[in-house]
């Protein structure tokens, strides 16, 4: 899944340090493959998101279905630990 | 068995026994001579509740621990644990008073931290109102590894606790803590004159030099000497900062020594901190790196010393210089003067880093390599806007192939990812530590899932036009006999069971005989699968536009709604409708099928049958009552135009899988496959036209039958051609999603090096389909 295009959402991702990487198994090789293991998941999608202290703190592993609710509720607990580090 | 001890036998016992106890009293001795010993205390500010704890552990000689920051992947890291009472509470975490020695290690691929002899931890603490400081005592525990020094240093589990007493008010808390070194002495290098020594075909240029520090006359045995090098970068080039590996994203700056036996050499400091750009630390002044050399008290006045070794440098504006060794010796003179200089001389390409791999370099004495730093990023207004979200995109740049390469050095495959579920959460707030163990899905769960996301699996738009087409069919069928409407429904969900084993047999062969991984819809990530299903609702779009029809014993497949006779419709009907919903995802699907996927096959099987029932169920339940049937239109000419209509919605499909295909065998791939389409109407369209009952049976079977075969051969031949384009992505490759949120292409070690630059990374592991 790729995330919505929720403005809402852009604009505030847009104000934090976060770098999107995409693990695309379009077509499936043996590192990628590797790679979704390591998370704990064989299914896909799979999101992880991971706080800039980790693995001090853990990553979160959101639903497969994903609203913007939730969303901005894991950028809450992002933004808390970015401040604690500061 | 009769035993006998005679007086000689007797002395014989006491000795081992004695040897015995002399040994172990020795083991004992060393042994606890090579434990950590902690100790601890807390002091408060004046008239405050507030103050600093402080852990002091101490590490045995050649020795080291590892900090209370080491990331996993590596050695075990220290761990201080206070047990929180109501009388106090911590409030920050313990920093060390000096900062650990920090080098990559090349086994462990990432970098270590490691304290030796006294080191100091310190927190804040703000004990309870209304609690006597004096009489509280706070047990510490302090957990970690122990190692010795060297490649060959036994490590050994570290474990020590301390009751922290109170230690007075000190009111120079808020200053920060004591330098662990105290204060400086004065360091004074006597004044030489030196050549500067440049590189062929390099910016830079070299000097050093060895002398006393505190102002002597002359060297003397047991002398504390300094060891400087100093790197000048010309024309506007910047030179890299000393690191004791070559293991960065940039070429960093490689001093290696041969000292002779006795002497010791350890450091360096830099002159300056480095800067950071470009992701590298660099200098564009001069800089100077001081090394320690420490004289043998033994050390004879009059026999010549030489210290030899080399140094790597690169340098870099828009482009840089080949990294270029450059050798230098210099003789120590002990009891003569207090300064010598170093002379350089070009050496050969690679002698700097084979030396440096034999552990000929400075012992450091502190981390001297660059101090961790947050990427700087640019501000953006705090009013954001879509443009300036757009803007932020094209900042994002993808990886070049040096940086890729550089990356996957810090990659671990083996190193699981500590992680917390969503709906955990709340359960592990920020600082528990917990983690979630992976969710654990009942059988029961998954057969609930199975059936009602199979149920939810029509209202996907990839399963949209096959629910269309079995629309009209029930419309055919208005008129019918219940009995035979039931039937129907029956022949489409036998259809749609059986083409369901048949896909998850094959699955399952894959995973238990060969051992492969599999994901469900996987097959979707077969360029050969995709081509395939592209075809069928292509040439199935073309007949429901009425370019051809089909012969009767596939009558209705398509939703050939004249023709009213067979069973075999609805059962291929059924067929079609598991190979579409198969690599379809929706509510509840992804972990039923993960879970029916590690089940034994029996009970895999089971739950493929109730996704394929799922999936049915809609149309059998309409089957078993006509009522509701007959309450869809009447057949009549808007029929014609309703297939027509579905024909361009199966169009659409095809179109959303060409995307698919597209990635996967690139433009190539999509141009053959679209020349195979054209191919494949042609040869429908002489079918449609020449295939018809009415036409000349000579003429029938040459243009109707053997043509068209033929020329859908060679488009099959095409599309299978097309199939073969796989495009592997190559290791070196990183690109830049276009839109609003930049996603960077996955490669080893890229998730790693965002958290390293202190960044939040999103990772979303996707696929087309």
């Amino acid at each position: 899944m790729r995330v919505a295009s929720n403005s809402e959402l852009v604009e505030r991702m847009s104000q934090m340090n976060i770098d999107f990487v995409a693990v695309d198994l379009t077509i499936k090789t043996d590192p990628l493959w590797a790679e979704l293991l390591r998370t704990g998941s064989d299914n896909l999608p799979t999101n992880l998101i991971y706080p800039p202290n980790y693995p001090d703190e853990p990553a979160i592993k959101l639903d497969p279905l994903i609203s913007p609710a939730q969303i901005h509720k894991v950028l809450d607990r992002m933004e808390e630990i970015q401040k604690m580090a500061n | 068995m009769n035993v006998s001890l005679d007086s000689k036998s007797l002395r014989l016992h006491a000795k081992l026994l004695a040897v015995v106890f002399l040994t172990v009293a020795a083991l004992s001795t060393f042994a606890d001579a090579q434990k950590v010993t902690v100790t601890s205390d807390f002091k408060l500010k004046p008239d405050s509740q507030q103050g600093m704890i402080y852990v002091r552990a101490q590490v045995p000689a050649e020795n080291h621990i590892y900090s209370l920051t080491q990331k996993p992947g590596g050695p075990t890291k220290s761990k201080i644990q206070v047990a929180a009472t109501d009388q106090f509470k911590l409030i920050g975490d313990f920093k060390p008073q000096k900062a650990p020695h920090i080098a990559f290690n090349k086994d462990f691929k990432i970098d270590v931290e490691e304290h030796e002899d006294l080191v100091v931890w310190q927190a804040p603490i703000e004990v309870a109102a209304g609690v006597d400081a004096a009489t509280l005592k706070i047990p510490v525990e302090f957990k970690g590894l122990m190692c010795g020094n060297g490649p060959a240093g036994v490590c050994r589990p570290a474990k020590a606790s301390a009751i922290a007493n109170f230690k007075g008010f000190d009111a120079q808390l808020d200053k920060g803590p004591a330098s662990a070194a105290g204060k400086k002495a004065k360091f004074e290098f006597p004044k030489i004159d030196l050549v500067p020594y440049q590189p062929d075909e390099t910016h830079v240029t070299l000097t050093g030099a060895i002398g006393t520090t505190d102002g002597s006359k002359t060297i003397k045995p047991g002398d504390k000497l300094a060891l400087q090098i100093t790197a000048t970068p010309l024309d506007g080039y910047h030179v890299y900062s000393y690191e004791t590996t070559k293991e960065r994203m940039y070429k960093p700056t490689l001093v290696a020594f041969n000292v002779p036996a006795g002497w010791k050499i350890s450091g360096p400091t830099a002159s300056a901190e480095p800067d950071f750009h470009d992701e590298a630390y660099s200098y564009e002044q001069p800089v100077t790196w001081t090394f320690t050399v420490q004289v043998p008290a033994d050390a004879k006045p009059d026999k010549a010393i030489a210290i030899t070794g080399g140094v790597q440098t690169q340098v870099c504006k828009e482009a840089c210089d080949m990294p270029t060794d450059s050798s230098f010796t210099v003789t120590v003179p002990v009891g003569t003067r207090n300064v010598a200089p170093l002379k350089f001389d070009s050496a050969k390409m690679g002698s700097v880093e084979k030396e440096i791999k034999e552990g000929h370099f400075a012992v450091p004495l502190n981390k001297v390599g660059p101090k961790k730093k947050v990427m700087p990023e640019k501000k953006t207004e705090s009013k954001a806007t879509k443009e300036s979200a757009a803007l932020i995109n094209k900042e994002v740049i993808p990886d070049t192939p040096a940086q890729i390469a550089a990356m996957a050095r810090l990659y671990n495959v083996e190193e699981e990812i500590s992680y917390v579920d969503y709906e955990d959460m709340d359960k592990y707030p920020i600082g528990s530590g917990g983690t979630s163990t992976g969710k654990q899905t009942s059988f029961l769960y998954a057969m609930f899932g199975a059936f009602v996301g199979g149920m939810l699996l029509n209202l996907m738009p990839c399963v949209f036009p096959v629910l269309g087409i079995k629309v009209m069919g029930f419309v055919q069928q208005g008129g019918e006999k219940a009995s035979k409407v039931r039937m129907h429904g029956f022949a489409f969900a036998a259809g749609l069971v059986i083409s369901m084993w048949v896909l998850a047999g094959g699955l399952l062969i894959l995973k238990n005989a060969f051992g492969q991984n599999i994901i469900w819809g996987e097959q979707m990530a077969n360029p050969y699968f995709v081509g395939g299903i592209i075809v069928l609702l292509f040439v199935l779009g073309l007949n429901m536009a009425g370019v051809f029809e089909f012969g009767t014993s596939m009558s209705s497949v398509g939703g050939n709604v004249s023709q009213k006779k067979g069973y075999s419709g609805s059962f291929f009907s059924g067929v079609l409708t598991t190979l579409i919903a198969t690599p379809c995802s929706g509510p509840f699907l992804g972990t039923a099928m993960t879970y029916a996927l590690s089940q034994t096959a029996a009970l895999s099987m089971l739950l493929f049958t109730v996704f394929g029932l799922g999936i049915a169920s809609p149309y059998v339940l309409l089957a078993f009552f006509p009522p509701l049937i007959k309450r869809l239109p009447k057949p009549g000419p808007w029929m014609d135009t309703f297939k027509v209509t579905m024909a361009f919605a199966l169009f659409a499909t095809v179109a959303w899988f060409m995307g698919v295909f597209g990635t996967q065998t690139g433009i190539d791939g999509m141009t053959w496959m679209l020349m195979g389409l054209v191919i494949v109407a042609l040869a429908a369209y002489f079918y449609g036209v020449w295939g018809e009952p009415h036409i000349a049976s000579s003429k029938r079977w040459a243009f109707g039958y053997l043509m068209p075969f033929i020329i859908a051969g060679f488009g099959f031949w095409l599309v299978y051609g097309a199939a073969s384009q796989i495009v592997i992505a190559a290791d070196s490759k990183s690109e830049v999603s276009d839109g609003p949120i930049p996603w960077v292409t996955w490669n080893p070690g890229k998730v790693k090096h965002s958290l390293n630059r202190e960044r939040i990374v999103w990772a979303d592991y996707t696929a087309d389909w």
